[in-house]
C-alpha cells in the first residue's frame, strides 16, 4: 500500500491476536477488527465498541427483512404476536434469528406452527441443561433443522460434506463432473458420484 | 442453513460445528468414512503437482486451497479423540498438492506446517506418497534457511525413491537434482557438480525417450553453471549457461517455476 493512499483493512472473527501482528501493514490507514472474545478486544490498542445483542425491536425489523428478502409474497402481518413471543425466546441472537426466518420463508410454514414445535423440541432437548437462553435457542434451532435433514439422506450426507470444508466460499462446481478429462493418471469424479448421490436428489 | 450467491454456498462455521457434534461420534467409522469421502472428492478437484509446476494452474488451486487446509485442520483436531482418524492416500495425495501450492506462493512456513502433521499422519514410510512428503517438506525447509532440515528430508526421498523407482525416473533424478542444491549451499561445489553431471546425463536420456520436457535438463545445465561460478571457473560456467540457453530456445514451462 502506498504511503497516502486512504485504506480501510477488516480483520473479521479474530481469534488470535498473534495473527493481527503478523499481518498489519505500516502505512497509514484505519483497520476494525471483529472478534467474538473480550480478552482479545483488550489487547489490541484502539477504540472499542462492545456490539450487544439486538433488543426486541431490532430482532423483530431484522426477522421481518430477512423475511421480505426470502420470500417476499409472504404476508405475516397477522402473525406479530406469535413472532414477538418466538423472538423473545431467541434473546436477541442474530445468527438464530437469520436461521429462522429462512427456514419459516423456505418452508412456508405459519409462525403459529413453528412456534409449538419449537417449544415442543425445546422441552425435549433441554430438559435437564443449565445452558443460557440464546444457546438453548439455537441448540433448539438447530437439532429441529437437523432432524428435518436427516429424513433426507441426501441432504444429511451433502450437510456433513460441506461441514469439512471452508465455509465461506464453496464453489457449486464441486458437486458437478468435470466436463473436462483432467491429468493423466489421475481418476476424475465429483462430489455426486463419490457421495453415491444422484444429482436429482 | 446454506446460502447460496451465484457459483458460490457458503454456511455458518457454528452450523458445521454443530451438525458434526450432534451427527458424528469423534473416532466413529460414519466421521471417518465422511472425512475419506471429502479428501477423494478435493483430491480429484486439486490441480496434480506430481513433478511439474503450478504455473498457469494457480487459479484453480487457490480455490480448493482453503478447503484443503480446512481438512487438515480438523485431523488435526481430531487428533485426540481415540481411535485417531486416518488419514487415507487420498487426504495425503491432497495435502501434498497445497503444499507445493503454498510453497509456489512463497508461505514456506504454512506448507511446512502442513507437511508436518501430512508426514506423521502417513503410515507408510518406506512408500513413494511419503517421499514426496520429505521431497516437498525438503523444498520448503530450504528456502526457510534451515539446510539441516532440508537435507535429512531430501536424503530419505532420494533413499525411497533409489528402492522403488528406476534410475531414469523424472522423480527419482528431481530428488537428487535438489540434494545437489542443498551440497551447493553448503560450498560442496565439487560434489554439487558431480550431482549435477549425473542428473543432466539422466535428464538428457529422458529427454530422449519423450519422457519428459527439455527444460528440466536445461535446469542440469543452469545448476551446473552455478556450481562453475561458485569454483570460479567462469569459461566453464559461461558454456553450461550457453548450452541452458540453447536448450530453452523452445520450452521453458519448468524454468518458469524455478
Amino acid at each position: 500500500m502506498a504511503a497516502d493512499d486512504r485504506w480501510l483493512m477488516i480483520f473479521d472473527n479474530l481469534e488470535k491476536d498473534t495473527w493481527l501482528t503478523k499481518f498489519i501493514p505500516s502505512a497509514k490507514g484505519r483497520i476494525v477488527v471483529t472478534t467474538r472474545h473480550n480478552w482479545l478486544a483488550f489487547k489490541i490498542e484502539g477504540a472499542k465498541l462492545e456490539v450487544d445483542i439486538f433488543n426486541p425491536d431490532e430482532s423483530i425489523e431484522m426477522f421481518r427483512e430477512l423475511c421480505e428478502i426470502y420470500k417476499p409474497n409472504i404476508d405475516r402481518s397477522s402473525e406479530n404476536g406469535q413472532i414477538a413471543t418466538l423472538l423473545a425466546e431467541l434473546n436477541g441472537h442474530p445468527l438464530a434469528i437469520a436461521q429462522i426466518a429462512a427456514y419459516v420463508s423456505y418452508t412456508g410454514t405459519s409462525m403459529s406452527s413453528f412456534l409449538r414445535e419449537y417449544e415442543r423440541a425445546s422441552k425435549r432437548i433441554h430438559a435437564d441443561e443449565e445452558s443460557s437462553r440464546a444457546d438453548k435457542s439455537l441448540a433448539t434451532l438447530w437439532v429441529l433443522q437437523f432432524d428435518k435433514v436427516h429424513n433426507t439422506p441426501a441432504a444429511a450426507k451433502i450437510l456433513g460434506f460441506l461441514s469439512l470444508l471452508s465455509p465461506d466460499t464453496i464453489s457449486k462446481s464441486i458437486f458437478h463432473p468435470k466436463e473436462v478429462k483432467g491429468e493423466a493418471g489421475k481418476p476424475q469424479s465429483d462430489a455426486l458420484t463419490i457421495l453415491k448421490l444422484d444429482e436429482k436428489e | 442453513m446454506i446460502k447460496q450467491a451465484g457459483e458460490v454456498i457458503s454456511l455458518h462455521r457454528l452450523v458445521q460445528v454443530a451438525f458434526l457434534e450432534r451427527n458424528f461420534e469423534p473416532g466413529s467409522p460414519d466421521l471417518q468414512k465422511l472425512f475419506e469421502e471429502v479428501s477423494t472428492v478435493l483430491h480429484h478437484e486439486f490441480p496434480q503437482s506430481k513433478s511439474t509446476s503450478y504455473w498457469g494452474r494457480w487459479q484453480a488451486c487457490a480455490k480448493y486451497l482453503p478447503h484443503g487446509l480446512s481438512l487438515i485442520r480438523f485431523y488435526r483436531k481430531q487428533s485426540v479423540f481415540k481411535p485417531r482418524l486416518h488419514a487415507s492416500k487420498d487426504a495425503l495425495w491432497l495435502w501434498i498438492d497445497c503444499s507445493w501450492y503454498l510453497y509456489e506462493s512463497g508461505d514456506f512456513q504454512e506448507s511446512v506446517a502442513l507437511l508436518e502433521t501430512a508426514t506423521n499422519a502417513c503410515d507408510d514410510t518406506s512408500g513413494l506418497q511419503y517421499a514426496y512428503l520429505q521431497s516437498h517438506i525438503s523444498c520448503s525447509y530450504f528456502e526457510l534457511h534451515d539446510v539441516e532440515k532440508a537435507k535429512e528430508a531430501i536424503e530419505m526421498a532420494v533413499s525411497i525413491r533409489e528402492k522403488l523407482l528406476p534410475e531414469d525416473d523424472l522423480d527419482r533424478v528431481n530428488g537428487v537434482s535438489n540434494h545437489g542444491l542443498i551440497l551447493l549451499s553448503e560450498c560442496e561445489f565439487e560434489k554439487a557438480l558431480d550431482v549435477f553431471k549425473h542428473c543432466a546425463k539422466i535428464r538428457g536420456e529422458i529427454v530422449q525417450k519423450g519422457k519428459t520436457k527439455i527444460d528440466y535438463l536445461a535446469a542440469s545445465h543452469l545448476h551446473m553453471a552455478m556450481a562453475y561460478v561458485q569454483m570460479g571457473k567462469l569459461d566453464e560456467a559461461d558454456r553450461a549457461l550457453d548450452k541452458t540457453e540453447e536448450l530453452i530456445r523452445h520450452d521453458y514451462e519448468y524454468l518458469k517455476s524455478l
